[in-house]
């Protein structure tokens, strides 16, 4: 995408959390000569409600793009407003939450003086503290260690306390650096539900991570940085979708014959050998299905010990916070999904 | 507020859990309890006290002084560099908010490591000097001399300007004065020379001073004359001398025969009903006949009229609060200096300051001296104006410095003298009020630009 073109895509978006435009950051040395060139001239809009990723290698600008949004870094050049106003306004800071790529944590306060702390300076009351505080502990599997300091968590535990704190406001932005960085599988998911949870009650979450399992699992739409640039930018399917192919999901336990029967129709029609073989599942919902069966025989005595994917006072109302995973689209009918499979797609959609 | 506090406790808690003010505490113990039983004093009960408020509690002082200045160029410059500080920078928090927080933990760790040592000190005094462990002349001295606090008078000033000016023009016509010599650079060493000469009590001659005595609380109590002199002897032969106190038309007046140590400090007693209705005291020091030396007073120094003006207790907490507002200021440096430097940097530059601090009056001696180099028609250009921009920096660091520059408040609570309130007021004005106030802004405006998430 030229450089004209994100201007004019950024520019028609409605209801813009982040609008950035032409954005730069140069990092320069001791003499202020020009020492690293970390972005160069990005612009991008993220919507209010929607889950947006920000892809690419070490080194590609990612968080140094995150880090001008929450006004930790100022931009060399070009504009970048935040909900509205300047990043290092404090009013754009009460409304956002961030979690960087490192749990930044004091090493000698314990898991609920940190989220004390962090509620304090956002000015929130000691009982809203308290409230939230037990349910954040409870959601990060926390609430045995809330005595122990920070400083002898391991990095996961750590990560999950950072979690915790990017959420005591129940803010409206939330920036996640590296979100499942330093997780085992089961917080990764935790965290990946959290994020489709938060979208869902429409917060906006900004999230940067070079794990693409992780990005595609979750985000609405995705910006692919590579040497400080956007290298591609819109909807997670727009990108991934091969839509000069199709597949076909047959429901379970198909007779051999009438599939027999099928692929020779198939044969015949298309003039070609079409592809069959077994669906898998991936490896993390297998993994997730076995520590869920071994969890209700093996009582866990240290480390963390998640009870909900998310505390209450975060979730939508009318909605119960679990252990389990969210259901995928299933129940859309096969028609629905022909239809959206070959309907024409909106060529300016980004 | 809720920031502000939430940073102020968050730095409690690390300083307490860090270990370091158990630490700190192990080193205030150290110097209150072992500096007491290794310095040996003059033997005196009033030597003991002395050791013990000025000695012990100023190297208890010290000790804070510096941690305080390392642990606040810390607190802001390792959240840097820990980046613990982004995590509180992308919250609703201002830079001035995060300073004040970080210096008000500081300054209540400090002001409850004060509160320690103060009691501790006051405790150990309290018991050193226990009417039950005294002689009834060494609990007199306790409670005329050294569990008080009295106010000090200088005698009157003396009008020595035509003298000085008859001295000069004396010089001048023998050619004692080099040519090359400015006649502003003379007076003032001709002035020391004559007002000691007008302070001197010669053989076979007395002298006379007048003080201006403030009104008193009580009116009933006694005054105290502190004073010691130099001999022309040269030795500490006791010299024979007559005080007379009271104006010379008084029939009432007081004379009091005394041998004078030189270089020691003596007490005389003053009835309160010898001061004259105008409030003035006259004292006059006639040499006893058959002395043949010379005594010699420094009247700003080393005469003293002493005034009983409230109780040693209150005077104690008047000089630890001067010294909080002391470690309150030097808590200002040190987090202002962690926002600009590194940490091994900030602290260097912190000592500097304290180093500038302890040696400000001679900055200020510096400033006030002319440039003779300049002068020297020789010295060349490059010479005249490395002279010129030295007495510039001068000049300008005793103006940033001179108004913070004070007594060691611990001297005059080891000699019994009183500390007013007004001195308490005036520096929380001047170093709280004002000094504070400036770094702080310097501080905050420097965090408010700062990138704290650059790569380091």
């Amino acid at each position: 995408m030229t450089k004209d073109e994100h201007v004019t895509a950024a520019a028609s978006a409605p209801e813009a959390v982040v609008a950035a435009r032409n954005l730069v950051k140069i990092f320069r040395d001791f003499w202020h000569r020009p020492k690293v060139h970390a972005v160069a001239d990005i612009s991008f809009d993220i919507r209010r409600g929607e889950v947006f990723g920000l892809l690419g290698p070490n080194g590609s600008g990612k968080s140094t793009t995150i880090k001008m949004m929450l006004g930790l870094l100022h931009p060399s050049a070009g504009h970048l407003d935040v909900l509205g106003r300047s990043p290092r306004d404090v009013q754009t800071k009460a409304r956002l939450g961030y979690l960087p790529e490192e749990s930044y944590l004091y090493p000698y306060l314990t898991p609920a003086e940190t989220l004390h702390f962090f509620g304090r300076l956002f000015g929130l009351s000691r009982s809203d503290r308290e409230a939230r505080i037990e349910q954040l502990l409870d959601m990060i599997g926390l609430l045995h260690a809330r005595n122990r300091t920070v400083g002898e968590f391991s990095k996961g535990m750590a990560r999950r306390v950072g979690l915790a704190q990017a959420l005591i406001n129940d803010p409206d932005l939330i920036v996640l650096d590296e979100p499942t960085s330093g997780l085992d599988p089961l917080g990764c998911r935790q965290v990946k539900n959290l994020i489709q949870t938060l979208a869902r009650r429409g917060k906006t979450v900004v999230l940067s991570s070079h794990l693409l399992a992780d990005v595609e699992d979750v985000c609405d739409r995705i910006a692919i940085l590579y040497n400080g640039r956007i290298q591609a930018m819109g909807a997670m399917h727009d990108l991934l979708e091969q839509r000069n192919r199709y597949r076909l999901t047959l429901p379970e336990d198909v007779p051999p014959d009438t599939l027999r029967q099928m692929l020779a129709q198939a044969r015949e029609l298309l003039g070609q050998e079409p592809d069959v073989d077994h669906p898998r599942v991936d490896l993390e919902q297998f993994f997730l299905r076995i520590i869920e069966q071994a969890r209700g025989q093996v009582h866990t005595p240290s480390g963390t010990a998640p009870t909900k994917d998310i505390a209450a006072y975060l979730a939508t109302q009318g909605e119960v916070p679990s252990a389990s995973a969210p259901e995928t689209d299933a129940k859309a009918s096969a028609e629905e999904k022909l239809k959206h499979l070959t309907e024409p797609k909106d060529p300016t959609a980004t | 507020m809720s920031p502000i506090w939430a940073i102020a406790v968050q730095a409690m808690r690390s300083a307490i859990r860090s270990k370091l003010v158990v630490l700190l505490l192990g080193c205030l113990f150290v110097s209150l309890i072992g500096l007491p039983l290794t310095i040996r004093g003059d033997g005196t009960l009033a030597g003991h006290v002395y050791i013990l408020l000025r000695y012990s509690l100023g190297l208890a002082t010290l000790i804070l002084s510096l941690a305080t200045l390392w642990a606040s160029c810390a607190a802001v410059a390792s959240d840097i560099r820990d980046r613990q500080i982004q995590m509180v920078v992308s919250k609703p928090v201002r830079p001035m908010q995060l300073w004040l927080g970080k210096w008000l933990g500081l300054v209540l760790l400090n002001g409850a490591l004060l509160f320690v040592c103060f009691t501790a000190s006051y405790a150990a005094v309290r018991w050193i000097t226990h009417p039950e462990r005294l002689t009834p002349v060494e609990q007199a001295q306790v409670e005329e001399d050294i569990l008080v606090a009295q106010r000090r008078v200088a005698p009157r000033e003396r009008d020595v300007s035509a003298a000085v000016q008859a001295e000069y023009q004396a010089g001048r016509a023998r050619g004692e004065w080099p040519a090359e010599v400015a006649t502003r650079d003379i007076l003032p060493v001709l002035e020391r020379r004559v007002r000691a000469q007008a302070n001197a009590v010669h053989p076979g001659d007395a002298n006379r001073w007048v003080f201006d005595v403030p009104r008193l609380p009580d009116s009933g109590q006694p005054l105290r004359l502190r004073y010691r002199a130099n001999s022309s002897g040269l030795d500490l032969t006791p010299v024979r001398a007559v005080w007379r106190v009271g104006a010379p038309d008084r029939v009432d007046r007081q004379e009091t025969s005394v041998e004078i140590v030189p270089r020691t400090w003596h007490t005389l007693t003053i009835p309160s009903d010898l001061l004259g209705p105008d409030r003035t005291l006259t004292i006059e020091l006639a040499s006893a006949p058959g002395t043949r030396a010379t005594l010699l007073f420094d009247p700003s120094e080393d005469l003293r009229l002493m005034i009983e003006q409230g109780h040693f207790l209150t005077n104690y907490l008047r000089a630890a609060l001067l010294i909080l507002f002391h470690l309150a200021f030097l808590a200002a440096i040190g987090l202002t200096c962690g926002t600009l430097f590194s940490i091994p940097v900030a602290t260097l530059v912190g000592m500097y300051v304290l180093l500038l601090l302890n040696v400000g009056r001679f900055i200020g001696q510096l400033a006030a001296w002319e440039v003779h180099v300049a002068q020297t028609p020789d010295a060349g250009w490059f010479m005249w104006a490395v002279a010129h921009v030295t007495r510039a920096i001068y000049w300008g660091l005793n103006l940033i410095l001179q108004p913070v520059i004070a007594e060691n408040p611990l001297a005059f609570v080891a000699a019994g003298e009183w500390l007013g309130w007004g001195t308490v007021g005036a520096t929380l004005g001047v170093k709280v009020g004002v000094y504070v106030t400036v770094i702080m802004g310097l501080g905050a405006w420097h965090l408010s630009r700062k990138e704290v998430a650059l790569p380091s």
